[in-house]
């Protein structure tokens, strides 16, 4: 239970270190797994979302597009008054131009560089004043225009019609005057008021002119302004709604991801046997609510084992304890069927002696089988002791080799022996290595038919001492292979013998597992078995 | 996450009004002062020009045009480009002769200008006072077109003409 912190206390740890984006702690997280909603719910909200996102940004593009077609739209008609009303100008500027071919007496008082005109090019260059402002005034009008002018051009125009007919009645008088061998100051006062006539109209046509191309150069530069500003905001939109998507998927998947981990890490838990903890899942979901049955589960299986752990320890002192009141008894019982049988209190005739050898034969059975469950138990229940210190492995094999060496002979089985130099000493118990042994040299010339043969060896494998013992008998049946190393387990075969308890195999894992060491068997039916057990490198010296 | 909320909604806001938002340029106050600022940047123009004539400062005077200037003055006499007018002014205006001692006047009311946008035009009358004799030598008039050019206003044509003196 200790590493069962409380929410409040978890937050509390991590607070320091806690980010807006960190995986599982986080609000956002915490506040999605509260939102009172089922994960499918919570999952469309944020498919819609995202969508709506989509198609927010899909209608500010169009928008965009539509305000830019707008002003396109509109520079077409402007750069078409603009072009006209520059004619304006260019036939203002002429006639201004053409006035000023023969200025006033001061400005070549000015102008002393220049040369002055003849008479007879005054006159043509008038009548060219008189053409081109006869041009003039009708080209102000709105069919010569092209276009209808706005209210506001309308009343330059029209002024500018009105001004160019003044000058018209003004260039006759003063043609007249051109002709006249002294001009005099009339001359030069008609000229005056016709060269301002022409700058009056000039000034007119430049305003229109100049007005429609600043309204060109304003509606493209708003155009300009108004495109860096909609590319501006649609990459804003359109990375605020892939931020948004980021941190809904994140938000959202952490919501579900963060709980399924917590319930996998305590089913894993669970499974390797630790019931203390408790999965906390906030969330008011579907995994909150398989958060809280994951947590009745633990809570359920802990009282079962809890249970079953009390009923084992009762079982295996309940074992010890009748082992050891039987073994008291059989102890008797084997002690004086021996001295019966040593007729060391008198004679005994062949059929006594015949059931007098089978009492101690059944009587070493049932006192074998109690040593192999008093063992178990004690196993089972903790209470064994390794006594290690270094030992001889090739004498520990060797004399398990001379305990079964007579039975072999009795039954033409042969069995050799063949010791690694390197595997010698180890260290462990040598009394409960040499019980392992034995009991494997027991099966291996027990199930070896005549004839056959069984080899023992030690070696030296990656640090881990190895000892095999390999017979030529039968083999085990893969089926079998696993259970034959528990409790009471035996083979088709050994059942058939009748012998055995079917504990030595599950005591042999037992010790050799207390030693820190592995057991198999490497085995094919009708191909012999080789069991192996390792005692690794820490408990192995040279 | 109610505080997250609120921001983002906010922040919505604040793009969906920007979304929303006229796209239109400056405001009319603002297109007002423009229009006060380029017009004060034509009349310099003219004091310029009269200061120019009236120093004999000609780069001054060629400062006031642009690269490409036409300036047109008599019969047939029209000068196009910075040198050929520098040339003008220097060699066939008597305002720019050593022995000249006029000065440029002009009356204010009569100048006038117009704006728009990056165009414009400058009209003004000059009256040539010669401080020796304490009479006026001439009296003429200019005809201008204006431009902004490089953030710049600079003549880009003018043409010459006469006047009498009057009110």
């Amino acid at each position: 239970m200790s590493n069962a912190l409380a929410p409040k206390q978890r937050r509390a740890a991590v607070g320091g270190k806690r980010r807006l984006l960190s995986r599982g702690d986080n609000p956002l997280v915490r506040a999605v797994g509260h939102l009172p909603a089922n994960v499918h719910t919570k999952l469309l909200i944020a498919f819609v979302g995202t969508s709506v996102l989509l198609v927010a940004v899909g209608l500010l593009g169009l928008r965009v597009l539509g305000q830019s077609n707008d002003r396109v739209a509109s520079l077409g008609p402007l750069q078409e008054r603009a072009f006209a009303y520059g004619q304006l100008q260019r036939d203002a500027s002429h006639i201004r131009a053409l006035l000023a071919e023969y200025p006033g007496r001061d400005l070549y008082k000015f102008w002393t560089g220049i040369s002055h005109g003849e008479r007879r090019d005054v006159v043509a260059v008038d009548k060219a004043v008189v053409n081109a402002v006869a041009r003039f005034g009708p080209g102000t009008a709105a069919d010569r225009l092209g276009f209808i002018p706005p209210p506001e051009d309308e009343r330059s125009l029209v002024r500018m019609r009105l001004k160019a007919e003044h000058l018209s009645t003004l260039m006759p008088r003063i043609i007249e005057l051109d002709l006249l061998p002294e001009r005099g100051e009339r001359w030069l006062i008609l000229r005056q008021r016709a060269e301002r006539l022409a700058t009056d109209l000039y000034q007119e046509a430049a305003v229109l002119a100049n007005g429609a191309i600043a309204q060109i150069d304003d509606l493209i530069a708003r155009n300009a302004s108004s495109y860096a500003r909609s590319r501006n905001l649609f990459i804003g939109v359109a990375v605020g709604a892939l931020v948004l998507a980021l941190l809904l998927g994140f938000v959202l998947s952490w919501s579900v991801i963060g709980p399924i981990q917590g319930i996998d890490s305590r089913l894993a838990a669970i499974a390797s046997g630790d019931f203390a903890g408790h999965v906390e899942v906030e969330n008011r979901d579907e995994l909150g609510a398989l958060a809280a049955n994951v947590n009745h589960m633990n809570d359920e299986l802990r009282r079962l084992y809890t249970e079953l752990e009390e009923a084992s320890r009762h079982k295996s002192e309940f074992l010890a304890n009748m082992s050891h009141e039987l073994r008291t008894p059989l102890n008797a019982i084997l002690g004086f069927s021996q001295v019966l049988r040593d007729e060391m209190f008198g004679g005994v005739n062949d059929k006594q002696a015949e059931y007098l050898d089978d009492i101690l034969s059944s009587g070493q059975h049932l006192l074998s089988l109690i040593n192999d469950v008093l063992d178990l138990s004690k196993v089972e229940a903790g209470q064994v002791e390794l006594d290690v210190r270094p030992f001889s492995l090739r004498e520990a094999v060797e004399g398990g080799v001379v305990v079964v060496r007579e039975q072999a002979s009795e039954d033409g089985i042969q069995v050799s022996f063949a010791a690694d130099p390197d595997a010698d000493m180890v260290e462990g118990d040598e009394r409960r290595i040499k019980q392992v042994i034995l009991n494997l040299l027991s099966n291996a010339v027990k199930f070896t038919p005549a004839g056959g043969k069984v080899d023992v060896s030690t070696t030296r494998v990656n640090g881990e001492v190895r000892i095999s013992v390999t017979d030529t008998g039968p083999g085990i049946a893969a089926s079998d292979r696993d259970r034959i190393f528990d409790e009471f387990q035996q083979t088709d075969a050994g059942v058939e013998q009748g012998e055995g308890t079917g504990l030595g195999l599950a005591l042999s894992r037992r010790f050799v597992e207390l030693h820190g060491g592995r057991i198999w068997v490497d085995t094919e039916p009708d191909a012999g078995s080789t069991f192996v057990f390792t005692l690794p490198a820490k408990a192995a010296s040279s | 996450m109610r505080r997250l909320l609120i921001a983002g909604a906010v922040g919505l806001m604040v793009i969906s009004l920007t979304a929303c938002e006229d796209s239109g340029s400056s405001s009319a106050a603002q297109a007002a002062l423009q229009r006060d600022a380029d017009s004060w940047a034509i009349d310099q123009i003219e004091k310029d020009f009269h200061q120019a004539t009236t120093m004999k400062d000609i780069e001054l005077m060629m400062s006031l045009w642009a690269p490409n200037a036409t300036f047109t003055v008599g019969p047939g006499e029209t000068a196009t480009g910075q040198d050929e007018i520098r040339r003008f002014w220097l060699e066939k205006s008597i305002a720019f002769k050593s022995a000249t001692h006029w000065i440029s006047d002009h009356p204010g009311y009569k100048v006038e200008i117009t704006v728009n946008g990056d165009r414009g035009t400058l009209h003004f009358e000059c009256h040539y006072v010669d401080y020796d004799t304490g009479t006026i030598a001439a009296v003429t008039v200019a005809d201008q077109d204006v431009a902004r050019i490089d953030g710049r206003w600079l003549i880009t044509n003018m043409v010459g003409g006469t006047t009498t003196l009057s009110p």
